[in-house]
């Protein structure tokens, strides 16, 4: 099972004058228990796609399939309502969703809405909000989503759609404005989440170092299209694309592709730190021999 | 799903309504609402309201709007008035017109309820092409200079239009933020089209709740950004668009009062 994309094409406002294409001929799969990172700058189609993965919009050509679900342009409501059960999406600044008076109505909000008995309804909320490692005691549950610090309001608001128990969650740049201490904490709950639930974690972002320590696998977008795909030291080796697809690589990979342009050192297996640090400590004895044999630069 | 919510917005082009001054469009406006109200004490004398929507429609078809377009805008009013009609007819008290049953619809029925469905329209798609054709800035200017001379009541007037400006440039903001709402609540499993009616309003609180938070937010933070900036009008600001009045607008301000007028009198 997984979410698979074929051929997608997405173009907004269709025969008027601001007709335009957000996504053109896209491919690529999910795999299910995974942590995949969309990568991309702003306009790159990123949010266009994911919107995409729920139902929120339908494909102009092509096709979208979740499990056993498949969106074309003419997939009906009914199938696009199963579908929102199936994925979960927490938009960018998920917390300015928040309405009710206390926390735990509205986590439970979602299952409220899909008429399930008040003791489901109970556990689905207790189970969501330790899954987003907020302890749900009484002080906690009765108190006012407004009330909470900027992080917690968050992971409530991700616990709000966790409650619906999707098989899928979709995040939405999800440590945007987040000190770095509230980061970490999500990052330890998304990666617990996925632990635990084996939910599969589909982030959307423009940051390559959060991706670099959490996700699998990667799929870098610019103008619609796929620009690279791969696991991230993969990825992370083409540093010129990533750049002309408009984003930073992490600072590491930078290092390791200017100390190579430069020919202070050769070719790294992986880039990270220890390999990294290693073949530093190499080139700098006088007859390395990664020393002598500068990799050429890639173009 | 908020197509058809109706909304101002400002159609740029440069039709003979356009390059009128946005105050002149505004007097224009505000004579109306006078009038219509003076025509309806005048039982069974349609002529003003003819020459008012004369007018308007001369107004809506130069702006090059589209018909549409502007029905878009209209059905919900007109279907709320469509909803009102019957009450009216049926509970004014007067000269018996003719009895269905219980019910006595009465002269001074029909006409209340004319007049007063007329008066709604009519103004409606007056401020509708006001809005349509005239800029924001422009309108808040004109808003300053019509208010102005109140300053020596002291009427904050600068501060009017100000805030007039702010409201109109926040629409397509505020706008924007709950159709993305609308997406988040969807979501997260909000259902707005089906189940029981309880189950409805309970999810349209999911939606109204942040808007309000949100707009909330939103005008402290302009707030603090004034004040941070030690905004105030401490005189007479300088107006960029509200320039002289042209011929056109001398014709508009003489001629428009005039035909109305002179409906009033004769027909």
């Amino acid at each position: 099972m997984s979410i698979t994309v074929s051929h997608l094409t997405h173009i907004y406002h269709q025969g008027s004058p601001a007709e335009r294409t957000a996504l053109s001929d896209m491919n690529l799969v999910i795999h299910e228990g995974s942590i995949t990172a969309i990568i991309g700058v702003t306009g790159s189609g990123k949010s266009t796609l994911v919107q995409h993965f729920n139902g929120l919009l339908r494909p102009s050509h092509g096709e979208v399939q979740v499990d056993d679900i498949s969106v074309t342009s003419d997939t009906g409501a009914e199938d696009l309502r199963t579908l929102r059960r199936k994925v979960g999406l927490v938009f960018q600044f998920p917390e300015s969703q928040l309405f009710a008076a206390t926390v735990y109505d509205d986590v439970a909000f979602g299952p409220r809405q899909l008429g399930l008995s008040p003791s489901e309804i109970s556990t689905r909320v207790m189970d969501a909000l330790r899954a987003v490692a907020l302890e749900p005691t009484e002080s906690l549950l009765t108190r006012s989503p407004f009330a909470l610090s900027g992080g917690q309001r968050r992971r409530v608001a991700i616990a709000g759609t966790l409650a619906m128990h999707p098989a899928y969650l979709v995040l939405d740049e999800p440590s945007a404005g987040l000190d770095a201490e509230a980061r970490d904490q999500l990052y330890a709950a998304l990666t617990a989440l996925r632990e635990s639930l084996g939910i599969t974690i589909i982030m959307v972002t423009h940051d390559m170092v959060e991706v670099s320590e959490l996700a699998d696998y990667l799929y870098v977008l610019c103008d619609g299209k796929v620009e690279l795909a791969g696991q991230p030291a993969e990825v992370f080796r083409h540093a010129r694309e990533i750049m002309s697809a408009g984003l930073l690589p992490p600072p590491l990979t930078e290092v390791v592709t200017l100390a190579q342009s430069h020919g202070l050192i050769g070719h790294v297996e992986s880039i990270d730190i220890n390999t990294v640090a290693e073949a530093i400590r190499r080139a700098r004895q006088p007859n390395a021999s990664s020393y002598a044999n500068p990799e050429p630069p890639a173009c | 799903m908020l197509d058809s919510l109706p909304l101002g917005t400002y159609l740029e082009g440069t039709s003979f309504v356009h390059r009128l001054r946005a105050r002149t469009k505004l007097a224009v406006l505000v004579w109306f609402a006078a009038i219509l109200f003076v025509a309806n004490h005048r039982d069974f004398h349609f002529g003003t309201y003819m020459v008012v929507f004369g007018i308007l429609l001369l107004g809506l078809a130069d702006s090059g709007a589209r018909p549409g377009y502007v029905w878009q805008r209209m059905r919900l009013l007109v279907l709320l008035i469509l909803m009102g009609l019957p009450f009216t007819l049926a509970w004014t008290p007067g000269n018996t017109w003719h009895t269905f049953g219980p019910v006595i619809v009465t002269y001074d029925g029909i006409w209340f309820a004319f007049s007063l469905s007329a008066i709604f329209l009519l103004l409606y798609l007056g401020s509708l092409t006001l809005t349509l054709t005239t800029s924001p800035v422009a309108l808040a200017e004109a808003t300053v200079l019509i208010l102005r001379p109140l300053r020596r009541l002291r009427l904050p007037a600068d501060e009017f239009g100000l805030m007039t400006l702010i409201a109109l440039r926040f629409v397509p903001v505020l706008f924007r933020e709950t159709e993305q709402l609308i997406r988040a609540q969807l979501s997260r499993g909000a259902d707005f089209r089906t189940g029981s009616l309880n189950h409805r309003i309970k999810a349209m609180g999911a939606l109204l709740v942040p808007m309000i938070t949100g707009a909330l937010r939103r005008a402290e933070n302009l707030e603090a950004a004034l004040e941070a900036r030690g905004y105030g009008v401490g005189a007479e600001a300088t107006l960029l668009h509200e320039g002289k009045l042209r011929a056109a607008d001398w014709l508009v301000i003489i001629t428009v009062p005039l035909a109305s007028l002179l409906a009033y009198w004769k027909f």
